[in-house]
């Protein structure tokens, strides 16, 4: 015996029968048991229509609409799935196009609401405007001008835009470390919180950065060089083999380290959540140790 | 000269046009919006009406049919399902194919390009945006009826699966299939030949492919590939959402 199924059309339930020709409407109640949850006389209507048969769902979050009627739902088979949908009454695309449009800006506003997305937008940004400020720095340090007349006015004008535009990194950089170390406690605390967002910015969101080899994480955010066949050489984490200050003859084996590490702290961002940074950094600390003594022997 | 020999329409889709004046032929669509420019295309004011070219080089399917593709194509009153749609450039003019009657359904699962997307929805007619994933159909099946053809142009190893379990579920009986191939995206195993060779065997069984043409010089190793669909696509049992990287093998 064929089943009935329930399915979500254009921001309605339907309930189609087990004949895959009616399909009725399943009202919601905003006062129900729950939200999204069918009003009474809706519930018995579907009791009624399902008649003993299965409940089929088309997809697997709308079993809650089912829930405290006794029925045992399962998922649609594809004929099962292929009939409701064509017996689902449909407009023309016209009277779907305004609610389709709110859903997809409810979706994508969420979505950029989310830390992670917030996160990848911050650190471009970041970037952004150390450019900026480099380059200002770069070009006032080069700027002469005679002590009185109009270029003397232009570079005060000038340095109060440098000290705006320094301010500003200075709040997007405060912002940044705290949002990659809600996002990405392990990786931030084994590379550094602005390293760990430059990683994540680079490689599109924690879930890619997990799932990569240490290899690829190490030359992650690298430009092509030009000129030659040579590939790339440095990646974003060189700021954080530069800041541990091993001799430099060293770097590139702590480059390969520290990449083996943050690769660890990327998974369990990406999938534990379980903070595994404390082993990681004691490790990370011990090989520093073991490169500078090398050195000096 | 008049327009009507100017352009010359496409026995393939009404809302098509060929230019005989230009060497070689462009290509042009009726444009549905207002201003009509999407992506910064050329635009023609004629045959009573306003017409878009279609730029081979930013587009697969516009490469196709400017390398001689003039069936299976999107045509006026049809609904479409779009994998794959970016910022819309290809959709719109799929779009304008459908026309005012037919409706074009766009899935991207980016942010950034789908928030383009979206503005541009906000100016068509008939363009659907949808932000998810083409490996979960549950995601937007609410939104798209069962429809008269799907283009997938997902760039993924495993992009021949994406195609079939999305066709499993949205296609009509007989209605077209047309994947866009990016054969670099499969592995480099293979040579792009080969990869052409075993999407179309993936695809046997369901989809009858009726014809695959090789995009260079406008998109290198990418094929477009056309079919039906056959009532075997349709039987087996249970549809899933397709498992991540499930198709990467050897």
């Amino acid at each position: 015996m064929p089943a009935a199924v329930l399915l979500r059309t254009g921001g309605r339930v339907y309930l189609v029968g087990t004949d895959a020709r009616t399909a009725v409407p399943i009202a919601l109640d905003p006062n129900g048991p729950g939200p999204d949850r069918p009003n009474p006389a809706a519930a018995q209507r579907i009791v009624e229509l399902v008649s003993g048969g299965d409940v089929a769902l088309a997809e697997p979050g709308l079993s809650r609409y089912l829930e405290g009627l006794g029925l045992r739902p399962r998922p649609a088979e594809l004929a099962e799935l292929r009939r409701a949908r064509a017996a689902v009454p449909r407009g023309p695309f016209s009277a779907d196009r305004e609610a389709l449009l709110g859903a997809a800006r409810r979706r994508l506003a969420e979505t950029l609401a989310s830390p992670e997305e917030t996160l990848l937008a911050l650190a471009r940004e970041e970037e952004r405007f150390e450019r900026v400020r480099n380059r200002e720095t770069g070009a006032a340090e080069s700027w002469i001008a005679a002590d009185e007349g109009t270029l003397r006015e232009h570079e005060r004008d000038w340095a109060a835009l440098r000290s705006e535009i320094g301010r500003h990194h200075d709040h997007l950089l405060e912002r940044l470390e705290r949002a990659a170390e809600s996002v990405a406690p392990n990786l931030s605390a084994v590379v550094g919180p602005r390293v760990a967002a430059r990683l994540l910015a680079a490689a599109g969101g924690i879930a890619p950065l997990g799932r990569m080899s240490a290899s690829r994480l190490q030359l992650l955010g690298s430009r092509r060089r030009t000129g030659g066949l040579r590939g790339p050489k440095y990646g974003v984490l060189v700021r954080a083999v530069r800041a541990a200050r091993v001799p430099p003859i060293r770097e590139g084996a702590y480059a390969r380290s520290l990449a083996a590490l943050a690769v660890l702290a990327a998974r369990a961002d990406a999938t534990t959540r379980r903070r595994i940074d404390g082993p990681l950094v004691a490790r990370r600390d011990r090989r520093i140790r073991q490169l500078c003594e090398r050195e000096r022997r | 000269m008049t327009d009507r020999a100017r352009y010359r329409p496409l026995p393939g889709s009404p809302r098509l046009w060929r230019r005989t004046t230009d060497e070689p032929p462009s290509f042009w669509t009726e444009a549905l919006c207002d201003p009509p420019s999407v992506y910064g295309e050329r635009i023609a004011f004629a045959l009573s009406t306003v017409l878009r070219r279609w730029d081979p080089s930013r587009s697969k399917l516009g490469a196709a049919i400017s390398k001689g593709w003039d069936r299976l194509l999107p045509t006026a009153g049809e609904r479409w399902l779009y994998l794959g749609a970016a910022t819309g450039t290809t959709l719109s003019h799929v779009a304008d194919l459908v026309g005012p009657s037919g409706a074009a359904y766009g899935v991207e699962k980016s942010v950034r390009p789908f928030a383009k997307l979206l503005r541009l929805a906000e100016r068509y007619p008939n363009i659907g945006p949808l932000l998810a994933d083409v490996r979960r159909w549950t995601e937007y099946a609410e939104w798209v009826p069962p429809v008269d053809g799907l283009y997938v142009d997902v760039a993924q190893p495993d992009q021949v699966a994406i195609a079939r379990e999305n066709a499993r579920v949205f296609l009509k009986p007989n209605a077209l299939l047309l994947l866009a191939l990016k054969t670099a995206s499969m592995g480099r195993e293979l040579s792009a030949r080969q990869h052409l060779e075993r999407a179309v065997r993936e695809l046997e069984g369901g989809i009858e492919v009726e014809e695959a043409l090789p995009l260079d010089p406008f998109h290198r190793r990418h094929f477009l590939v056309g079919g039906r669909a056959t009532p075997a696509l349709f039987e087996a049992a249970v549809s899933r959402p397709i498992a991540r990287r499930a198709a990467r093998r050897s």
